[in-house]
């Protein structure tokens, strides 16, 4: 009885060790986390791209619709206001100015590798297809939750000189309104900035900024309105006003700060005694369309300007390299 | 021991194994083979049906939280392509998206998150439950889960989702939504490995070595200890002892052939009181055995000592007179121990020595070395023939004896040798006159003889 016990735990314990033997699938690897994730850009190439084609197909849809219905979706800042005013004035002229064209193609992206929002991308398309310069498109995400909007549209000065930035597979890196080691703090330079459109060359920052295709015609223009309105014994003043919060700042690999910032502005002209203003420009008609003008005119500008604040080391004036401006309401007060 | 003495014991051990080899063989061996093809069937098993399945399932369940996160490596943790599959939420939509994983912690932020940690076998993911950092982010500009731009991959369906991770995402960790705080559902991945572990191969070797020790145990181990170690070193010295051999088997037959002929004399006394009669027929002979022609004094049989002295048989031609006539200026002055030794050893003493000491039974005194080299000196006039027919009737009557005298023979020989040399004058006074006439006697009148043991006692003594 008692081998017949052995033999069963002999077998037993065989087929046990038998079983150790069998069907092992050997060690169950543990997760290996790849380099360091807040370091990787917070966009690939690819989804850049994608983006950007999402955005300008919004975009598109509006400007053939001549509908800025779900124009938001898509846009948002000052581009969305500028687009609004755009497609409003198209509406009554029946077409697009054509400084409203976004070339699909770019030359260069700028990708961040910031983990926090709101995020942002400065993409550089190509020239358009008739030879208008390049666009500064401000892509930015409010929060993780919202997608990528345009917020800045800002035209490219001719011949100006952009930074260098860090390609889209390293990263760049986000800076902010208050960074320092600069000529001026991006808000302060947009400050300054705004008080050299308003005031010219007898600004007290005057100095401190290049001089630059858009406060020229700016300035050429204030002076033809000025004149005109001298003549009828009217005044013309523009108020330039940065815009709290509507600031989008990007370092350079040079040390500089890239930024993209709204200045509103307003145009307020007073003709003289028993004369009517009126609405300046073919985009200021439509805007203004069948309103009843008055003596005086004010017109509501949204005005982007892109500006490189060189850093403080370097000794180099504040650079406006691309601006927009748009009309966006005409009244008459 | 020569090999031809060996094989025969070989040839006699083989139909009767040692205890040892058959515990090699029937025990030893038998269980190694077992154990060897018992490894070599565990190699094929693991190589075939119990081979590790290149497909991983993992699958785990999760409920009360509408977010599952993978953390980063989960994905790839088991190749660079996965699958993932979300199953049976009820009735919500379902969304796996894939992104970096600092998107989806933004997508999470302040949600309450099951996380995939790992493997928490090869077929079970490891789930822990946390609530992620940071403000939530709801706002009016929210977008849904499918709309986002974060995503580098994403995939909606009605209770059910299947997504597929490839190498460019190779950084980006899943995100799940469930639809609903309150769904329960299946999450499976799925993933090919590309290599699967190898558990054949060590089965194949272990399996390869009892092999060989199988073999080795039934043939190397099985064999006595002394016999191997005697064949380790067999090689080299059977070459000298084969040199030796050749002259060491002449002089040994001759030896053999000498003791048989003294064998039969018997008992000691008896052969002390022969070895005496011979001597004194010897002495008797005078000048006749000082020129060195020898009767035959003692008939080697020895049955009757006092054998009256037979005609000697003189062979002028094997003369050496020149060697006859240097013999004879010492014995005509004055004999004595002195000019023996000096007689012997300018001559082939040695030889003569050698000669009487090898024919003697033992370590004798000098009155029996004396007298057995006369006996010798005797012997050595018969002619090789009648030797031979002589020493063939003896071996028959006295055949199981042969080996042992021959050997004791020479062993003595070797022993007389050395008192001979060691101490010249060790033979008695009396017996002087014998002892070198015989000497004389027996250089002279057979030199090849005395030269042939002359070289047999130089190997002797080597």
């Amino acid at each position: 009885m008692s081998t017949w016990t052995t033999k069963i735990a002999a077998a037993g314990l065989a087929v046990m060790m038998m079983a150790g033997l069998a069907a092992c699938e050997g060690q169950v690897p543990v997760a290996q986390p790849e380099t360091s994730s807040t370091q990787t850009p917070d966009l690939t190439k690819a989804q850049e791209k994608r983006i950007r084609q999402n955005i300008l197909t919004v975009v598109d849809k509006a400007n053939d619709d001549k509908n800025t219905d779900g124009l938001d979706q898509r846009m948002s800042g000052p581009a969305l206001e500028i687009r609004t005013s755009e497609i409003n004035i198209a509406k009554v002229t029946g077409k697009l100015d054509a400084k409203t064209a976004i070339p699909t193609d770019m030359t260069q992206t700028v990708v961040p590798t910031d983990s926090g929002w709101p995020r942002l991308v400065y993409t550089i398309t190509t020239t358009t297809e008739d030879q208008q310069s390049k666009r500064l498109l401000v892509l930015r995400q409010d929060s993780a939750r919202s997608n990528y909007k345009l917020w800045g549209v800002a035209r490219l000065f001719q011949g100006a000189k952009l930074p260098k930035f860090a390609i889209p597979d390293l990263g760049a890196e986000m800076g902010n309104e208050n960074d320092k080691g600069l000529v001026a703090t991006p808000k302060e330079a947009v400050r300054r900035y705004a008080d050299v459109l308003q005031n010219g060359a007898s600004s007290q920052y005057a100095s401190g900024f290049s001089d630059d295709f858009f406060r020229d015609s700016l300035g050429d223009l204030t002076k033809t309105v000025e004149e005109g309105m001298k003549r009828n014994n009217g005044t013309q003043q523009q108020v330039f006003t940065p815009a709290n919060d509507a600031i989008s700042v990007m370092r350079s690999s040079d040390g500089g700060d890239l930024v993209v910032a709204r200045i509103d502005s307003q145009w307020t002209r007073a003709a003289g005694e028993g004369r009517e203003s009126q609405p300046a420009s073919d985009a200021e008609k439509a805007l203004f369309g069948n309103g009843k003008p008055t003596s005086t005119m004010r017109v509501t500008y949204v005005n982007v300007v892109a500006l490189y604040i060189p850093p403080a080391k370097d000794k180099q004036p504040i650079t406006a390299v691309g601006a927009e401006w748009q009309p966006v309401k005409v009244e008459a007060v | 021991m020569t090999f031809a003495q060996e094989q025969p014991e070989e040839r006699a051990s083989a139909p009767r194994p040692s205890h040892h080899a058959v515990i090699m063989r029937g025990v030893v061996a038998p269980m190694l083979g077992l154990l060897a093809v018992a490894s070599i069937v565990f190699g094929v098993l693991n190589a075939t049906i119990w081979k590790p399945d290149v497909h991983v399932n993992a699958a785990a369940r999760v409920s009360a939280t509408r977010y599952v996160v993978t953390d980063p490596g989960v994905l790839r943790i088991v190749d660079d392509h996965a699958r993932l599959r979300v199953s049976g939420a009820g009735d919500h939509d379902v969304c796996i998206a894939l992104g970096s994983p600092k998107d989806v912690a933004g997508w999470v932020a302040g949600q309450a998150v099951s996380r995939i940690t790992g493997l928490g076998s090869w077929s079970t993911l490891s789930v822990e439950r946390m609530k992620a950092q940071g403000p939530t982010g709801q706002g009016d500009a929210d977008v849904d889960i499918k709309d986002s731009d974060m995503w580098s991959k994403v995939s909606c369906g009605s209770s059910e989702a299947t997504i597929r991770a490839d190498q460019g995402q190779s950084g980006d960790v899943a995100l799940v939504d469930l639809g609903a705080d309150d769904a329960r559902a299946t999450i499976a991945m799925r993933a090919v490995r590309q290599k699967t572990p190898d558990f054949a191969m060590p089965f194949y070797f272990v399996g390869g070595l009892l092999a060989l020790l199988t073999v080795l145990a039934a043939s190397v181990f099985a064999m006595p200890y002394h016999k191997r170690r005697k064949r380790m070193v067999e090689s080299e010295p059977v070459e000298s002892a084969d040199e030796v051999a050749i002259s060491e088997a002449f002089t040994g037959s001759i030896r053999g052939l000498t003791s048989a002929v003294r064998k039969p004399k018997g008992g000691s006394r008896h052969k002390r009181h022969s070895d005496r009669a011979a001597a004194e027929a010897v002495t008797n002979g005078g000048s006749s055995a000082k020129d060195g022609v020898l009767g035959i004094g003692a008939p080697p049989d020895g049955s009757n000592g006092a054998l009256p002295a037979s005609p000697a048989v003189i062979d002028p031609m094997n003369r050496n007179l020149v060697a006859d006539v240097q013999g004879a200026q010492p014995t005509t002055g004055a004999l004595s121990g002195s000019s023996y030794a000096s007689g012997s050893t300018d001559m082939n003493g040695e030889g003569g020595s050698e000669l009487q000491s090898g024919s003697t039974d033992g370590p004798g005194s000098g009155l029996s070395n004396a007298g057995s080299s006369d006996a010798d000196a005797e012997t050595t006039v018969i002619s090789a023939n009648e030797l031979q027919a002589y020493f063939a009737r003896l071996s028959q009557e006295f055949a199981p004896d042969d080996g042992d005298d021959a050997e004791e023979a020479s062993g003595s020989a070797e022993r007389s040798d050395d008192a001979n040399t060691d101490s010249p004058h060790a033979g008695a006074s009396q017996s002087s006159d014998e002892h070198i006439d015989g000497a004389e006697d027996t250089s002279d009148s057979k030199p090849a003889d005395a030269e042939h043991d002359d070289e047999a006692d130089k190997e002797g003594q080597q």
